[in-house]
């Protein structure tokens, strides 16, 4: 196979982690992009961001995933935060009910301020603290269905789970994206070079087809 | 009002809902104390009682590498003061980010209430950055000012991060937020906060602390030339350019000096908002404080001289329009 330099990818999507606070959103990023998790993660301030690139079919897709503070107060860089996002991966803690009771109203700023065509995965993190768990799958797992979501429990620590939630998430979106094209056009050979296809809002390049990527 | 200030212990869960009830967790516990919870409270209460947990959780994610917070006294202490700071200062209560603020003061100074003290006074300085509204958060205006600077001394840097991100500048959001609390170590940022108090240094700044401080008096101290070696180092080319009006503090340079030392790299290797992080993220634990303050002083005055040089040019422009529209008249009254 041909040699990708870092830079080289079909597909650029912006992810956003959001979530109450304390319930390892930032531990799934860093277990995502560096395999590495801290028992003494300090909290976010302000935003962070991250990426990796994948596989989806014969495409490299990378993802440019976006950390927030969990604190209401933060809600206040909102507007640039989600900007462009196509993906969501929307966490609470297994082991704080309170955290599963703040997901409606983050899957409602969430609708507020993204396009419709936004894919969001339910998240359930810190599953292997199995002894304090407060939230049922069952529950979950009703609430996703009917919230139309996808949904996954995950524990950073353990490395369970991570990587499918985030390939999950990915690749829904690549299929999203691949079915615009086609709806597009239906010869996706005949796409104008660079174009972006936006499932997002409308001012951001938040999925750049780069076409030809590996003539360089 | 919340037994648990004051009792060497912390909450990390609500104990209030958000209509001013005690939750379950409160309910179920045997605490007698929680019955008077059925008179109804005051909103100022119930907005205070919600974020008592908040600034738990984050106490217990601060500083979790020194020896200090295994106590948990100590861990009380920090929890305490940030808990009766967001009652007395309603418009900022707590925001995510004090903590970092805080915890060194309260590690230094052992006794609570003068720690708590020093924090009201460190807020005093920091506490516009804290503020928020529902469209915006304080420390986006420094942001701007940063932004600005980029862009009157490197502009090609400037015009490459504008396309990254918009010149929304957030990536550099944690470093003013917290004063560089978090690319700093512990130690090394004692030494580098003092570094940076002591040239930002004004004999006005306790008046201004006070409230009730006359204007005139603080004029007073100002106007007073032979106060001018008093200043540090930062503070005293404000004075000394006239450009008192400035409010930038020294963090705001500090950070275009770590932009201005990775230039090549954010120009040649920065392609998305992440490899700037990336980039940025390196500066961890490779600072030199005094080499840092160093360079953002040049910045500051190369800053300021351009500010003024803009200014005498405008200056110029500005007579020139005089000079024609004068013409004009002394034309339109010869004609006459």
């Amino acid at each position: 196979m041909a040699y990708r330099a870092d830079e080289d990818y079909d597909y650029l999507f912006k992810v956003v982690l959001i979530g109450d606070s304390g319930v390892g959103k930032s531990n799934l990023l860093s277990r995502f992009t560096r395999n590495e998790f801290s028992l003494e993660s300090k909290s976010t301030i302000g935003v962070e961001f991250a990426t990796r690139s994948i596989h989806v079919d014969d495409k490299v897709v990378k993802a440019q995933i976006w950390d927030t503070a969990g604190q209401e107060r933060y809600r206040a860089i909102t507007s640039a935060y989600y900007r462009g996002a196509v993906g969501a991966l929307l966490v609470y803690d297994v082991t704080r009910h309170v955290t599963f009771e703040n997901v409606e109203r983050w899957l409602k700023e969430l609708r507020d301020h993204t396009d419709m065509n936004i894919v969001i995965m339910l998240v359930g993190n810190k599953a292997d603290l199995r002894h304090l768990r407060a939230v049922t799958t069952e529950d979950a797992k009703a609430f996703a269905e009917r919230e139309n979501t996808f949904f996954m429990e995950t524990s950073a620590l353990e490395a369970m789970n991570v990587e499918n939630a985030f390939t999950e998430v990915l690749t829904q979106i690549y299929r999203v994206v691949s079915r615009k094209a086609l709806d597009i056009c239906d010869d996706p050979a005949a796409l104008p070079k660079g174009q972006t296809i936006n499932v997002g809002s409308k001012d951001d390049v938040s999925a750049v087809k780069k076409v030809g990527c590996c003539s360089a | 009002m919340e037994p648990t200030v004051g009792s060497g212990k912390i909450l990390t869960t609500p104990v209030i809902t958000e209509d001013g009830q005690p939750t379950e967790y409160e309910t179920d516990s045997t605490k007698p104390e929680q019955t008077i919870n059925n008179v109804s409270l005051d909103k100022d209460v119930i907005v205070w009682k919600l974020t008592l947990h908040q600034i738990g959780l984050d106490v217990v994610r601060t500083d979790r590498a020194l020896v200090y917070y295994e106590n948990n006294e100590n861990e009380a202490k920090l929890w305490d003061i940030l808990a009766v700071y967001s009652w007395i200062d309603k418009d900022i209560g707590y925001c995510q980010g004090m903590t970092d603020l805080c915890s060194p003061i309260t590690i230094l100074i052992e006794n609570e209430a003068d720690a708590f003290w020093c924090f009201e006074r460190l807020m005093r300085r920091m506490r516009s950055n804290f503020k928020s509204s529902t469209s915006t958060i304080g420390v986006r205006s420094q942001l701007v000012v940063l932004a600005s600077v980029i862009k009157a001394v490197d502009p090609k840097l400037h015009e490459h991060l504008e396309k990254l991100d918009g010149g929304e500048y957030l990536f550099a959001f944690r470093m003013l937020m917290v004063l560089f609390r978090r690319e700093f170590s512990f130690v090394d940022i004692l030494y580098l906060w003092e570094l940076m108090w002591a040239m930002e240094y004004n004999p006005t700044l306790f008046l201004t602390y006070e409230s009730n401080t006359d204007a005139n008096e603080i004029k007073a101290v100002a106007g007073k030339e032979n106060l001018l070696d008093v200043y540090g180092r930062f503070e005293r080319r404000y004075i000394r350019t006239g450009q008192k009006d400035e409010d930038a503090p020294l963090s705001i340079f500090l950070m275009a000096g770590v932009l201005e030392g990775k230039n090549k790299r954010l120009l040649k290797e920065a392609k998305g908002l992440d490899d700037v992080v990336k980039i940025l993220n390196e500066m961890t634990g490779n600072l030199d404080a005094k080499k840092a303050c160093s360079e953002a002083l040049k910045i500051h005055k190369k800053y300021l001289t351009n500010k003024m040089r803009g200014r005498f040019s405008d200056g110029a422009r500005l007579e020139k329009v005089v000079a024609v529209v004068l013409r004009g008249i002394v034309q339109v009254v010869v004609a006459f």
